[in-house]
């Protein structure tokens, strides 16, 4: 993978807290703290993170639906950070996002075909009769009948509600997509319909996906590398497959938490203590080290910065190179195999 | 000993669209101190049946028609029936012998009193008790759940605190008349995944400290493998497959406890551009549903016989529940 599609480059938003009767700024939320990442043309970067980390309002400021407080977007080689409303509505047609919540995410009052038809209606991509043809092409891209065109969204359970919102994505055949966790609101059994469909349209049409969530095991089996992010900062970016040889300590915690399938498999936990800080006052130096079981004096202190300890893995962790890759226990299912 | 024994218990829906069986016919024992896990997605009914074993069926529009909730309630004498309990007989039982912890602890718990108060409120109702000896126990019952500082926390208001120490409080409040049974249900879908750990392993440390019996309501099979002895599969409004931790997930025997397992990813695969598996089409409608296996449609190993008859609880002779026809083939 060559050229980047998508950079950015020390990232940072905070919402402000307002209070008093004055409504003067008394706090405020730093949600992305200094976040500079690149994303390669085709692939597909997975970013995980527990609630409130920042990955959303990290995904929506790439795609400049919020603005960034400080920092640069670039996208297909262009600065957008400062672009104005009239060339953002140009550019929009080649990035679009994939909401969480198939349910709030599509208008109860509009048909399918409309909702689906809308993108091509906004950027007059099509005339009447072609936005027809071009919304049941799309239907069966995403696996949905023709007949779904004049229904309504609660006609549908929410696999087939996600595809709607995919179809609805793609509509405008767009080089970037943001999932922003697009399975988490759907049950175990109709997930990987969805996952496969999205590898699907991306080894179609060489899509570059930003694949947000919060749990681990989905992200790392669609991904081609992984970003780890905690408190408005990626903590560690590492190839998916490679997941064992990850050495931050929030990567292995994240890993050592996660429930495992098989009973058999007995571990020791390293779960850390204590709860989540708040994103008001961000701890100093390391954002993890009140909790962090490898935390020493000067890990309050300073801040580490991400940088490359082995070729194609990041941490910022001060004590990285003292930190060693455990074999993580990650054996295959207990049950892996067809009784069929 | 059978602390609880559940016979053929029926809770129904009657709504404009028919009636929805949303338990319909479930049977089975709990052992004292034994810790059960009843796995499902969502629709398939268990939050119907944890309601009912507490008697907390929203009516209506929901009934228990049919069945028996049958409770050791003392040592000596034989079970009793709780569904034939009146109301305020119900309630001497409801939080003191069986409790029960909920998904979203924020709405669980009342925004206008202190934690302390809450707690102490559940100590006061079933166990009585100078104030003196209910703040003690409030503050013990914190500090059992692992909560800094009780006696400054029990001041607190519940949006003072994060989601998992709210999940502690819930904790609490369900052990503070020390219960035999304790029925969590989705006790950490709302919660991130390091604090998610953290509350599994403090239900487990208290089951086996306490010796109560625990009923864990979740659609997450790594968190049953992890806390579970015994797992039971619902489906549709019925058990679809009962077994051991071990044989439920060494040896599934049902298509969908199969089907289920395949679509957990790995952590850690083996190739990149690995297909997930999945169970094709969707849950089925509770309202009306066809004769026959309800799982029928969504099954690689149906014949048509599954459509037609009714399917009983093992038909293969495996030893164990495993409602199918073609059972482990």
């Amino acid at each position: 993978m060559s050229e980047n599609l998508v950079e950015i480059k020390g990232l940072h938003k905070r919402f402000p807290i307002h209070g008093g009767i004055l409504g003067r700024e008394v706090a405020a939320v730093h949600a992305v703290r200094g976040v500079s990442l690149a994303i390669a043309k085709g692939e597909t970067l997975g970013l995980v993170g527990e609630s409130g980390c920042g990955k959303s309002t990290l995904g929506h400021l790439m795609l400049r639906l919020i603005e960034p407080d400080d920092g640069t977007i670039s996208f297909e080689g262009k600065d957008i950070t400062h672009a104005s409303q009239s060339k953002l509505r140009a550019m929009r047609r080649r990035m679009q996002i994939v909401f969480q919540d198939p349910y709030a995410s599509l208008n109860p009052r509009m048909t399918v075909g409309d909702i689906v038809g809308e993108p091509l209606l906004v950027h007059k991509a099509a005339g009447a009769a072609g936005r027809r043809d071009r919304v049941m092409e799309l239907f069966s891209l995403v696996g949905l009948g023709p007949e779904s065109y004049g229904k309504y969204p609660h006609e549908f359970s929410g696999g087939q509600r996600q595809r709607i919102g995919i179809a609805r994505a793609i509509a405008l055949t767009p080089s970037f997509i943001i999932a922003d966790e697009p399975v988490s609101a759907l049950d175990l059994s109709i997930r990987g319909e969805i996952l496969n469909l999205l590898s699907d349209l991306r080894d179609k049409f060489s899509l570059t996906y930003l694949f947000i969530a919060h749990d681990l095991k989905v992200v790392e089996n669609i991904s081609h590398r992984v970003a780890v992010m905690y408190l408005g900062r990626i903590m560690e970016i590492f190839p998916a497959d490679r997941l064992a040889e990850a050495r931050h300590p929030y990567t292995q915690a994240l890993v050592s938490a996660v429930p495992v399938p098989d009973p058999r498999v007995k571990r020791a936990r390293a779960v850390p203590k204590g709860d989540v800080p708040s994103q008001i006052a961000p701890p100093s130096g390391c954002p993890f080290h009140p909790r962090c079981p490898y935390a020493e004096a000067q890990c309050s202190r300073e801040e580490p910065a991400l940088v490359e300890y082995q070729p194609g893995f990041s941490a910022s962790c001060l004590l990285i190179d003292r930190m060693e890759s455990r074999r993580i226990g990650v054996s295959a299912p207990a049950f892996a195999g067809g009784s069929s | 000993m059978t602390l609880l024994s559940v016979k053929d218990l029926k809770t129904h829906f009657f709504t404009d669209a028919g009636v929805v069986r949303a338990v319909d016919g479930v049977s089975f024992d709990l052992e004292r101190g034994a810790a059960l896990g009843l796995v499902g997605e969502s629709g398939c009914g268990k939050s119907m049946m944890s309601l009912s074993l507490m008697r907390l069926v929203p009516d209506p529009p929901g009934r228990i028609v049919s069945g028996g909730v049958m409770f050791q309630l003392t040592q000596s004498g034989g079970p009793i029936d709780l569904l034939k309990l009146s109301e305020k007989q119900m309630r001497t039982v409801r939080g003191k012998r069986l409790a029960m912890i909920f998904q979203e602890p924020m709405t669980s718990l009342n925004p206008v009193y202190t934690i302390g108060d809450q707690i102490a409120e559940a100590v006061s109702l079933h166990d009585g008790g100078s104030r003196v000896s209910v703040k003690s126990r409030v503050i013990e019952m914190l500090s059992l759940v692992g909560m800094p500082t009780p006696e400054r926390r029990m001041k607190d208001y519940p949006h003072q605190l994060s989601g998992g120490m709210r999940q502690r409080v819930m904790i609490a409040m369900a052990l503070s008349c020390r219960p035999d049974i304790l029925i969590a249900d989705e006790p950490t879908t709302a919660l991130d995944v390091t604090i998610q750990a953290q509350i599994l392993d403090l239900i487990k440390r208290l089951q086996s400290e306490l010796g109560m019996a625990l009923i864990l309501v979740t659609h997450d099979l790594g968190v049953v493998a992890e806390t579970a002895k015994r797992v039971i599969v619902m489906y549709a409004g019925r058990f679809v497959e009962e077994g051991t931790v071990e044989q439920i997930f060494s040896e599934p025997m049902h298509p969908y406890t199969q089907g289920l397992l395949r679509a957990i990813p790995p952590l850690a695969r083996k190739r990149l551009g690995e297909r997930f598996s999945t169970i094709p089409g969707s849950v089925p409608n509770l309202a009306g549903l066809p004769r026959g296996c309800a799982f029928a449609d969504r099954c690689p190993k149906v014949q048509e016989r599954c459509r037609r008859e009714e399917v009983p609880a093992d038909p293969c002779k495996v030893g164990r529940l495993a409602r199918c026809f073609y059972a482990g083939r």
